[in-house]
């Protein structure tokens, strides 16, 4: 029965909303998708179980890690929806705004803001970039004045010195760095991947130092610049990189400067960022505790497994877990990691897998109706346990590369950026539209972040994990010491590397 | 409208015509507030929906027409804005008619009195239907007769003052309904001259559609309580199509008893209360009777039933209560709300059914037309006709 109170409208409209029904045509397409905004990825173990309850109540038992640390459900009734979301209010979640739901420009607002999954936990952390994260979630969310922005906006933080959670896709970066004897952040702006106009970018470095006390100021005057600056001529123009495009990053700085009242401390360059995910087993700065990385396959978790992982945590750890932007989920506290590891295992998330294995994402395009099966999660799987299975463990670490997988040109997980990516293309051949995706090598982050190149157009499904290991083996055979994946490839042309691809090289 | 106080409620722009603006609203926001609106809007009537949400304008049309409401045009205002038209429950507002019976008695008022205590009415369409007792046949070849007019005249005046006071008692009746708040568009009043005979012309006009005819216990007729009147009782034999609703002595309260057996007609009286009381907060308290004898043969001859058959009985009735409950549960009743209960030792199932509910408080008996009664009636169960005569107090539905 629907009872739609005053009070209530007053407290979810603003806070909550779901997405937008996919493609009825496709028979796992979900009536709504739901994403479970979890602020810098923390989240206590009880909440984690009563999502875990909400999924097999209404999501089929089913929910993802998304790699904007959120858990997303699908298949929600909107009959259900204020159920949902009266839980939701009880654990202090919210969604984000369904702005993509709308024609044209508007009704944007800010995403989840992912923020280093080991913060405050990590050794050799610069700064803990949690409480920023909390902070800016705070202000920001059922926020009035932050709910009519022309698109969306994502900001990360990461206090680390790693690249752990892809600072170079968002709106709005804040990376800790040592300034002579200060700590505080650089700044990177304009971020996007997506097909939107001007094409997809990497955020840029502001060439500024904000003083950990200036960061809050400084990213909610950077959204209200866009808010009140923005393009709102249409959807295409409306994301934060059109803007910067057209003003130029200087510009941008001054009216930062302007709103702030105050001048920044220059910082040149691009900080050199270790790529890591903080996967495995690792040492945390409180002597004798750990963090334990459970990889899960592109994020997607049963709710019986996530209620296992719940009591894992209190178990073995403070009753804690951290989302990763890898799609995976950490275990922090731990003081003992033999048993939870061997328990993991029991699980079926063996801890002792690949780099790839771990870091690899995928896209939940079935619920979109974007992909016909193998669909991009689907893919992801089949292709790390083709290599898993020919290639060890060392060399594949060695590798380094991660595989990213969209389901659409909107590149929500961002394959462009990947060493590996792979982005859907349905063919139409005869009758029969047929599952193919575009096959991107070559991209990253580190101290010289860039998108990769188009290799190969137009895959069936089914061929890309062959032509993936045909490009590990010319990899194995050819490289230089101490050489991985993206710097293989990079020495080489497009013709070359399709001929890898397609066992051309030997 | 229980959220007057948000400013996405419905505007009255015309006769039966409403607006509604969610715009600005994202999922499942629009959805949920045009259902809700639909729900208190009365049924039949029109509700123009300005919507921004694209996604609103694929999804919301056939969530409505799986609900029975009918989106008849969706119009882009502008490049963002559309305006959806729906009009609620067309198909419903034809099916959705409660027959009420009324004739001139105080007995009748009782009934507009206690069917104004039924919330879960005031979503249908209630029509208060009077048989006008004219001028018999006979008199109109003696109105030609100049010898008559004298009488005929009085007959006329006769005629005239009815009419008079068949208007007021009327009005007198529809305004216990609206005090009630019932919609204005969901209480009409219809008399007619009669054709037939009063029960006659009842029953035809019950064929036009309606889910339910309400009559009253003493009815039209003489007799006094606690008989049928015996136009109620011929309404009832004839209205073997429709549910009918006998009304009690007993002020309809929130307890409603379902007579059960393993029948098809006990399930569709489940199904009937679902749909008409669920959601409303009704407690139901499922009945079966079991009796401890075998009742073949001359009462004295009457042999008790072997422990093991009330088992397998109880086991059988049991699986039904679980099916019925799950049956009420999807209609919106509470789960705490529905029990179930077997009377066991019982020598006549239609006494003990009464017997339990006046213990008990129920003011509703729910049957089934035809049960699984060995003796059934030329015109329906046994055990409901026994309850009809034997429950004076309570309201008792006999459901087709």
């Amino acid at each position: 029965m629907i009872t739609v109170s005053p009070d209530i409208l007053e407290r979810f409209t603003r806070c909550y909303s779901l997405g937008a029904e996919s493609n009825p045509l496709n028979v796992t397409g979900s009536p709504h998708f739901l994403r479970v905004k979890v602020p810098g990825g923390i989240i206590t173990s009880d909440q984690f179980r009563r999502i875990a309850e909400l999924a097999t109540k209404y999501s089929r038992e089913l929910a993802e890690v998304t790699d904007r640390q959120d858990i997303q459900l699908h298949w929600i009734i909107a009959e259900d929806a204020l159920d949902v979301f009266s839980v939701m209010d009880q654990l202090g979640f919210t969604t984000d705004m369904c702005g993509q739901g709308f024609g044209g420009a508007g009704l944007g607002d800010p995403r989840n803001i992912v923020c280093c999954p080991v913060s405050g936990i990590v050794k050799g952390e610069i700064l803990n970039g949690y409480p920023l994260a909390r902070k800016l979630t705070k202000f920001f969310v059922g926020n009035p004045d932050f709910l009519d922005l022309p698109r969306k906006f994502k900001i990360s933080i990461s206090g680390c010195g790693t690249n752990c959670i892809m600072h170079e896709i968002n709106d709005l970066a804040f990376i800790a760095v040592e300034k002579g004897d200060q700590v505080g952040f650089m700044l990177l702006a304009g971020g996007s991947v997506g097909a939107s106009l001007p094409g997809p970018r990497l955020a840029q470095s502001m060439g500024i130092f904000v003083k950990p006390g200036d960061a809050f100021g400084v990213a909610v005057a950077a959204l209200e610049i866009h808010r009140d600056y923005g393009s709102r001529e249409s959807k295409a123009k409306a994301r934060l990189k059109w803007l910067i495009e057209h003003l130029g990053l200087d510009k941008f700085r001054t009216m930062l400067e302007e709103k702030l009242g105050k001048r920044f401390e220059r910082y040149e360059g691009h900080p050199v960022l270790e790529p890591s995910d903080h996967g495995g087993v690792g040492p945390q700065l409180q002597e004798g505790y750990f963090y334990v990385n459970i990889p899960t396959i592109a994020g997607r978790l049963t709710s019986h497994e996530m209620v296992y992982i719940a009591d894992l945590a209190e178990e073995h750890g403070s009753g804690e877990l951290r989302l990763t932007t890898t799609q995976n989920i950490i275990i922090p506290n731990v003081q003992a990691s033999e048993a939870l590891l061997e328990q993991l295992e029991g699980l079926g998330f063996p801890c002792n897998g690949s780099m790839p294995g771990r870091t690899s994402i995928g896209c939940p395009s079935e619920f979109c109706g974007k992909t016909k099966s193998p669909h991009a999660k689907e893919l992801v799987n089949e292709i790390i346990v083709h290599i898993e299975a020919n290639f060890n463990k060392t060399l594949l670490d060695e590798a380094e590369f991660r595989i990213h997988i969209s389901g659409c040109p909107n590149n929500c997980c961002a394959s462009t950026t990947a060493e590996i990516g792979l982005n859907a293309k349905r063919v139409k051949e005869g009758d029969e539209i047929k599952q193919t995706y575009d096959l991107y090598i070559g991209g990253g982050f580190g101290s010289d972040p860039s998108f990769g190149r188009l290799i190969e157009k137009k895959i069936p499904a089914g061929e890309s994990k062959y032509k993936i290991a045909s490009l590990l083996n010319g990899y194995v055979r050819n490289k230089n010491p101490s050489e991985n994946l993206r710097e293989f490839c990079n020495r080489y042309t497009n013709d070359e590397l399709k001929a890898y691809l397609n066992k051309a090289v030997g | 409208m229980t959220y007057t106080n948000s400013k996405f409620q419905a505007k009255k722009i015309d006769k039966n015509r409403y607006e509604l603006d969610v715009r600005g609203l994202a999922c499942p926001f629009p959805q949920l507030i045009v259902i809700k609106t639909l729900n208190d809007i009365p049924i039949g009537d029109t509700l123009e929906v300005l919507v921004n949400n694209p996604p609103s304008i694929r999804e919301i049309p056939p969530v409505l027409e799986k609900k029975g409401h009918k989106v008849a045009n969706i119009s882009s205002l502008d490049r963002t804005t559309w305006k959806m038209v729906v009009h609620n429950k067309v198909e419903l507002a034809l099916k959705d008619k409660i027959l009420v019976a009324v004739d001139i008695s105080d007995r009748c008022l009782e009934t507009i009195r206690h069917i104004a205590e039924r919330k879960p009415f005031q979503k249908k369409h209630l029509v208060l239907y009077h048989v006008l007792n004219s001028l018999p046949h006979f008199y109109w070849d003696v109105e030609m007769e100049p010898l008559s007019t004298e009488a005929v005249t009085q007959i006329r005046d006769w005629e005239a003052e009815q009419k008079k006071a068949i208007d007021k008692f009327m009005e007198k009746a529809k305004q216990i309904l609206l005090d009630a708040d019932f919609p204005e568009d969901a209480v009409s009043i219809k008399i007619k001259n009669i054709e037939k005979r009063i029960a006659g012309d009842i029953v035809e006009e019950a064929k036009d559609e309606y889910m339910a005819v309400i009559i009253s216990r003493s009815g039209t007729g003489e007799l006094p309580e606690p008989f049928l009147g015996p136009n109620a009782v011929k309404v009832i034999q004839n209205l073997s199509f429709v549910p009918v609703f006998i009304a009690g002595k007993n002020l309809p309260g929130k307890n409603i008893l379902v007579a059960m057996d393993g029948s098809e007609g006990a399930m569709q009286a489940i199904d009937f209360v679902g749909e008409l009381m669920g959601g409303h907060n009704f407690k139901v308290t499922l009945v079966h009777v079991v009796r401890d004898h075998s009742s073949i043969g001359p009462a004295p001859l009457y042999r008790p039933l072997p422990k093991e058959d009330l088992q397998v009985e109880e086991q059988k009735i049991r699986a039904v209560f679980d099916e019925a409950r799950s049956r009420l549960i999807n209609r919106g009743f509470k789960t705490d709300d529905v029990t179930s209960k077997i009377v066991t030792g019982a020598a006549s199932r239609s006494a003990a059914i009464v017997q339990e509910a006046e213990r008990c408080g129920y003011a509703t008996i729910v049957l089934g037309r035809r049960g699984l009664s060995q003796s059934q009636d030329f015109f329906m169960g046994g055990v409901s006709n026994k309850v009809i005569q034997l429950g004076i107090e309570q309201a008792v539905w006999v459901v087709t």
